[in-house]
């Protein structure tokens, strides 16, 4: 089965707050009323009069459900509850890491929820690198392109991966200031590696932020790399190098964020299920 | 103008800087520092893959140049009719091939200097298709590594040395 739920775009915060925009501005509902179960009490026919007329049932508030658990049960949840189940069983068949991978280096990973965090101390520095699974998978592009002649279009799906920005933090023993870097990795589109030319990962904004201080200052200096000199942007990618933030280390991530990020949509999905399923 | 190094490949540890230092330094005895330049970092794999489609040839090798002015003379600089043609092209590296045919008393970054000025002389025009063509190739780059020899006190020989 194609896990046709797992095509999340990165834009998915956009994508929801237009589809909250577009409910709050034509309301559905009469959309909403659920479909009643056959356990239901038939309350519309016993309101029935002669001469008088019938009220709609789809104006009245269903009953709870007779098995007692207090929450609302339709049919559509029961064909939702179902689709979950056989999602779940696809999406566990497919799960290429049950536990997470490990990185190379002697790096310790934290782990809160969708937000993880790989930390490391080097000679008196301590290096954190911090990445948050949530819209980390670019949107898939392709599959446009006909099947040739005589042939089968393949069930090909791409593979889905997470490439989540990631911040690197570096922090040395006697200082008062950490040096942070935001790293991307290129946007390219899915299938497209071969050909592409871009670095595996790259530097897009350094900036200096209080030691210990959560919260980000907007008025510090923010160093943008689109611009910036080709040999400073060197001496930068060097620095992370030094520290174990190399080519490998981008690669390893992606594996790490990619299967916690399968774990996350796995759980999520069975939560889901609990929820419609209420009991 | 500007030298962009890029490192699409994780086999070989690549340090950016002092590669840039040593081109630059190389650019500058050639005369081309006003045009831009690419220095791209593959491995055997990718490097395979660009040398089989643009030469037929399904093996890894030591580097590959794609000039931006094609038809140049040897030696001859480029004419730039509008501040897009300040580009030489793309010099392809391939680090893993360099690495494994690197003696145990060379620095690999002597190597790739010398390999990355061969490959940036292509882009200039040279070739060793011929003994001639070579002569002249190896001249070139002879007297590049001689004048960069003298200001970092290596001893760096062109790539093309014995070829005939």
């Amino acid at each position: 089965m194609l896990p046709l739920l797992r095509c999340v775009p990165r834009a998915l915060g956009a994508a929801s707050s237009g589809l909250r925009a577009a409910v709050r501005a034509s309301p559905l509902r009469q959309l909403l009323q659920p479909a009643p179960r056959s356990c239901l009490r038939p309350f519309g026919l016993l309101s029935v009069r002669a001469g008088s007329a019938r009220r709609s049932g789809l104006l009245k508030t269903p009953a709870p459900c007779s098995c007692g658990c207090g929450a609302l049960h339709t049919e559509g949840d029961k064909a939702f509850v179902e689709f979950l189940t056989d999602e779940i069983k696809e999406e566990k068949k497919i799960q290429k890491h049950k536990s997470l991978p490990k990185m190379s280096g002697d790096w310790e990973l934290e782990v809160n929820g969708t937000e993880a965090k790989l930390l490391r101390k080097v000679a008196g520095e301590k290096i954190t690198v911090t990445f948050n699974i949530n819209n980390s998978i670019p949107p898939a592009f392709g599959g446009e392109e006909e099947p040739s002649q005589g042939e089968k279009a393949e069930e090909q799906e791409p593979e889905l991966t997470s490439t989540p920005n990631f911040v690197v933090e570096v922090t040395k023993s006697d200082s008062k200031k950490t040096l942070v870097l935001d790293c991307h990795y290129p946007e390219d589109e899915i299938g497209q590696e071969e050909d592409t030319e871009s670095d595996i990962f790259s530097i897009k904004e350094v900036s200096f932020q209080a030691t210990g201080d959560s919260e980000w200052r907007d008025t510090n200096y923010t160093l943008n790399t689109d611009s910036l000199d080709w040999a400073l942007y060197d001496h930068l990618m060097d620095f992370l190098e030094d520290r174990g933030i190399d080519n490998t280390f981008a690669d390893e991530l992606v594996e790490l964020s990619t299967a916690l990020e399968h774990q996350e949509y796995i759980t999520f999905l069975e939560d889901l299920k609990s929820f419609v399923k209420s009991q | 103008m500007s030298l962009v190094i890029k490192n699409l490949q994780r086999v070989v540890p690549i340090r950016r800087v002092p590669l840039r230092s040593r081109m630059d330094v190389v650019r500058s005895i050639l005369g081309v520092k006003d045009f831009d330049l690419g220095i791209i970092c593959v491995d055997n794999k990718r490097i395979q893959h660009i040398n089989r489609i643009y030469r037929k040839k399904n093996v890894p090798t030591d580097v590959l140049s794609f000039p931006f002015h094609e038809n140049l003379q040897a030696g001859e600089l480029p004419q730039p009719h509008s501040p897009d043609d300040y580009n030489l092209g793309d010099v392809f590296l391939g680090v893993e091939y360099i690495f494994h045919q690197c003696r145990e008393n060379e620095d690999f970054y002597d190597i790739l200097t010398v390999t990355a000025t061969h490959g940036l002389c292509h882009l200039l025009g040279f070739t060793h298709n011929s003994e001639i063509e070579w002569q002249k190739m190896y001249n070139q780059e002879k007297l590049v590594l001689e004048e960069l020899n003298r200001c970092t006190g290596a001893s760096l020989q062109p790539l093309t040395k014995g070829l005939y």
